[in-house]
């Protein structure tokens, strides 16, 4: 065919085809008979970022929503773990010093605002005043630290998130009620207390003294448990490397049963939010609600969805 | 195994919607080239081609259910395909599509100058196709490049007839716009008669 020499179609690799192959399958087989069924008409999508508990240990995650809802926007994301070390990092202009054993993902839209997820662990920030811009938000669990131009420290306790102002004042929102933090006051989840003083103020962002591991859940008993943790933690050191591989282990985990099964499907949305496919996203993100509407990751998700339909 | 008729279609559909693994795996096995082909028309290139295939195969078997006849399946394949194309053109930055390397010639190439300057004049018309609206784009690479007639780019675009005439008509204008300032594109237009 005279177009086909003028403009060449380059093959795609056999691996290639594999892949494809694989994860085409793999989506149909987590989703079952239901996902052949008729879909509701696609709503407009808004991207939105969703962190998955690695595990029931008191983690604090980090979630970045984003809000490129304008066509054009220019959308970046970056996901930083660290383990026995801190490790600075800046989103917009603010500067993040994320401590050790913490996981947390940054999204900016440069037009949206910013938005930070933590997944586990914690981090300090300093934020510019923010002026007419967008507020620069990190959420942790269910609760949302919304910052005009503060220094503070974010910790994810269980479902909640303890929050430390060091300038400034940041106004946290959970379990759907606001509190104003003031420099000098802490917010702690649960239960709900007013704001107290809060430690002596940091100084300016300087590496934290390395904080203990967060401690593994303990391993539920039986092999296959144990298995399934371990290729859930396989999948979360490839993301970044090979997230394809990493996606098609979650999705074959998802179609397990038991608790990392959970996490990996939640898992799963996350990591094709962060790669941009905002269909599977939600497609993966719903389909855990549906099985597991009181699930360790259900605030997340749902936050996440109410995002992408907003 | 193919299913080359309406009927056939129509079962292929059925069987695939109830489930069958058997005829899921021979709907993609027999569609896998022809939807590579269409992603690789309007991207110019692989780069995300494989994420964009396996979301038109899910895509596909979400929806199959609701596969009508009223179009051969490869058709209607091929509109959801463009539809996932035109919705990730939509979302990205153009600015880093433009860095896109371009691939390496084989060592046995029987021309190799001749065949790096082909490879680059692609690669200029895409970088140009890269600077006009996804929907004019998405015309002209099916149309123009991939030689499908227009009556079939309005069925897979989901457009009337005059509307793909206009958005081609637009990307070649605009094409040839950006290609009086380089004599390579230029040229390659010019020997391809891609007006």
């Amino acid at each position: 065919m005279k177009r086909d020499d003028e403009f060449p179609i380059e093959p795609l690799a056999e691996g290639a085809w594999k892949r494809i192959e694989q994860g085409v399958f793999a989506e149909l087989d987590s989703a079952g008979a239901e996902s052949l069924r008729p879909k509701r008409p696609r709503r407009r999508a808004v991207w939105a970022l969703a962190a998955v508990p690695l595990a029931a240990a008191a983690a604090a995650v980090l979630v970045i929503w984003l809000r490129p809802a304008e066509r054009g926007a220019v959308l970046e994301s970056r996901r930083i773990v660290t383990r026995a070390h801190a490790q600075p990092a800046k989103l917009d202009d603010a500067e993040l010093q994320v401590e050790p054993g913490s996981a947390l993902v940054l999204l900016d839209d440069r037009r949206g605002g910013a938005l930070v997820v933590i997944e586990r662990g914690s981090a300090r920030f300093a934020v510019p005043e923010r002026k007419a811009r967008p507020p620069f938000v990190v959420r942790a669990g269910d609760a949302r630290v919304e910052v005009v131009g503060t220094r503070f420290r974010v910790e994810r306790v269980g479902d909640g998130a303890r929050v430390d102002t060091y300038e400034g004042a940041v106004r946290v929102w959970s379990s759907g009620q606001p509190t104003l933090v003031r420099r000098g006051e802490r917010f702690e989840p649960q239960p709900r207390a007013p704001a107290t003083p809060a430690p002596a103020p940091a100084p300016a962002l300087v590496p934290a003294a390395p904080a203990p591991q967060p401690q593994a859940a303990a391993a539920a008993p039986g092999l296959r448990v144990e298995g399934h943790r371990q290729r859930f933690e396989q999948a979360a050191l490839l993301e970044r490397v090979d997230p394809q591989q990493a996606l098609q282990i979650y999705r074959n985990l998802a179609a397990q049963r038991g608790p990392w099964a959970e996490n990996a499907l939640y898992a799963a949305g996350r990591l094709e939010l962060e790669r941009g496919r905002r269909a599977s996203a939600e497609r993966l993100l719903r389909r855990y609600l549906d099985r597991h509407p009181a699930g360790v990751n259900a605030s997340d998700a749902r936050a996440l969805l109410q995002q992408l339909h907003r | 195994m193919p299913w080359p008729d309406a009927r056939g279609d129509a079962e292929l559909a059925r069987r695939c919607a109830a489930g069958d693994r058997a005829a899921q795996r021979a709907l993609f096995e027999q569609e896998r080239a022809h939807v590579h082909r269409t992603l690789f028309r309007v991207l110019g290139s692989n780069r995300h081609a494989e994420d964009l295939i396996q979301d038109t195969f899910i895509a596909v078997f979400h929806s199959i259910a609701s596969y009508r006849g009223e179009s051969s399946l490869r058709t209607w394949i091929d509109t959801i395909a463009v539809r996932v194309t035109y919705r990730y053109l939509a979302q990205r930055d153009p600015i880093a599509h433009r860095l896109q390397p371009v691939p390496d010639l084989p060592i046995a190439a029987p021309d190799p100058e001749r065949e790096v300057l082909a490879r680059e004049a692609i690669r200029r018309l895409y970088a140009a196709l890269d600077r006009i609206e996804t929907k004019y784009r998405i015309a002209y690479t099916l149309h123009v490049i991939d030689g499908r007639p227009i009556k079939d780019v309005a069925r897979v675009t989901r457009a009337s007839v005059l509307a793909v005439k206009n958005r081609v008509w637009r990307a070649r204008r605009r094409v040839h716009e950006l290609a009086l300032r380089d004599p390579l594109l230029t040229e390659f237009l010019t020997r391809t008669r891609r007006p």
